[in-house]
């Protein structure tokens, strides 16, 4: 297509797409759109200490091939399959805090109060969004031994004041893909 | 569907606007031209093929264009150029050109969504140019047959001088700076006051340029 066309395209594609409520969106939204299917971005929610099984994602990662690059730290005995003793887990979080849109870096930590230093730190908050499909706040956090953790009440920070975020599965909107698949 | 799509050019709405600019500094866009970028060695048989086919010499020296009735070509470096004009859409020179100088190791691209034109002439297109462009804009160093690629305001453009007197210019900008350059350019307008809150406004107290 000629790129001189391509207002006239848009135009008529947001024109026959407006019985069925189309909108376009840009990168932000794609953000959350991910975050709220627990698609973690590398390098955001993750750093050179994440492996593939804190993701829950070592199904991804090929069994038949000999040997491949990290296929050592992959296959250490600290990295197990079984969710409950996963070292660390992708979580998504259920702060429903109206400040908690901005909780991206925050502590997890345990308990209501502040302990005495050092305080202990459960995880931390790598992702944090308002979803609109939920109508609240949300955040994917790194948790210590997360997957075993869901359900319970954890707290983070937030201007100076702890506030009990609840430890969900990963995937918020449509876990059981009921959406996706129609 | 039988019905065929309209083109829009990327300064298409920015017509109004221009066409409140005086006429010491006049600015339209042309619109649809055919750009095609052409890389061949300068020196080889390639170049001769591209020049025969084009009817233009493919200019050598540095910064400069050439140019017939509709055929313009624009030196960018020592084996690159850029072919413009109006005769043959985009496909149809690619594929000419290509067809010319493949045999000869050269390539060539249809580049027309790239960039676009403004035309900017008067007696003062100089001065709104320069408070732009660090270059000396005097006819004496960028006379006609000039193409410098350089920077008006923060978007890089090809700039080209038309007349040997300073006062008809092109500009060919990316597409997706077009809209800052139009603003920019009409902003430069002696007559024109910039307001704190970036919307420009004619001594008359109209409101122009909000389109962004």
């Amino acid at each position: 297509m000629n790129a001189w066309h391509a207002p006239a395209v848009w135009e008529r594609l947001l024109a026959a797409g407006r019985p069925y409520g189309i909108t376009p969106y840009l990168a932000e939204t794609m953000h959350v759109l991910r975050a709220e299917k627990g698609y973690p971005i590398i390098g955001q929610d993750t750093d050179g200490t994440v492996t593939p099984h804190d993701l829950g994602m070592a199904w991804a990662v090929s069994k038949k091939k000999p040997d491949f690059i990290g296929r050592r730290s992959f296959s250490r005995a600290q990295n197990p399959e079984s969710a409950a003793q996963a070292a660390r887990r992708v979580v998504a979080g259920r702060p429903g805090h109206p400040a908690a849109g901005g909780l991206a870096d925050r502590r997890v930590l345990y308990g209501p109060a502040l302990p005495p230093p050092p305080v202990l730190m459960l995880g931390h908050v790598t992702s944090s969004y308002r979803s609109a499909e939920l109508g609240r706040t949300f955040a994917l956090a790194l948790v210590k031994a997360g997957q075993s953790r869901i359900g319970e009440t954890l707290h983070v920070p937030v201007d100076g004041a702890l506030v009990p975020v609840e430890v969900t599965g990963s995937v918020l909107v449509d876990p059981e893909g009921a959406r996706r698949d129609g | 569907m039988a019905d065929t799509l309209e083109r829009t050019s990327p300064l298409q709405p920015w017509a109004p606007q221009f066409a409140r600019l005086p006429n010491s500094v006049a600015i339209v866009e042309e619109p649809f031209v055919t750009m095609v970028d052409l890389r061949v060695g300068p020196f080889g048989s390639g170049a001769v093929a591209a020049a025969e086919l084009l009817g233009v010499e493919l200019p050598t020296a540095a910064s400069t264009y050439a140019k017939n009735a509709d055929t313009t070509v624009i030196w960018l470096c020592t084996d690159e150029w850029l072919v413009t004009g109006t005769a043959l859409v985009g496909p149809e020179l690619e594929a000419r050109l290509r067809e010319a100088v493949a045999p000869h190791d050269g390539a060539a691209v249809d580049v027309s969504g790239q960039r676009t034109t403004l035309r900017l002439r008067g007696p003062h297109s100089r001065d709104v140019l320069a408070k732009g462009c660090a270059l000396d804009l005097h006819p004496r160093a960028f006379g006609e047959g000039t193409a410098a690629q350089t920077m008006v305001g923060q978007a890089g453009v090809i700039l080209l001088a038309v007349t040997e007197t300073g006062d008809d210019y092109r500009i060919l900008v990316r597409s997706s700076f077009a809209r800052y350059l139009g603003r920019l350019a009409a902003r430069r307008d002696g007559g024109v006051h910039t307001r704190t809150d970036g919307d420009l406004m004619y001594p008359d107290g109209r409101l122009t340029c909000q389109c962004r």
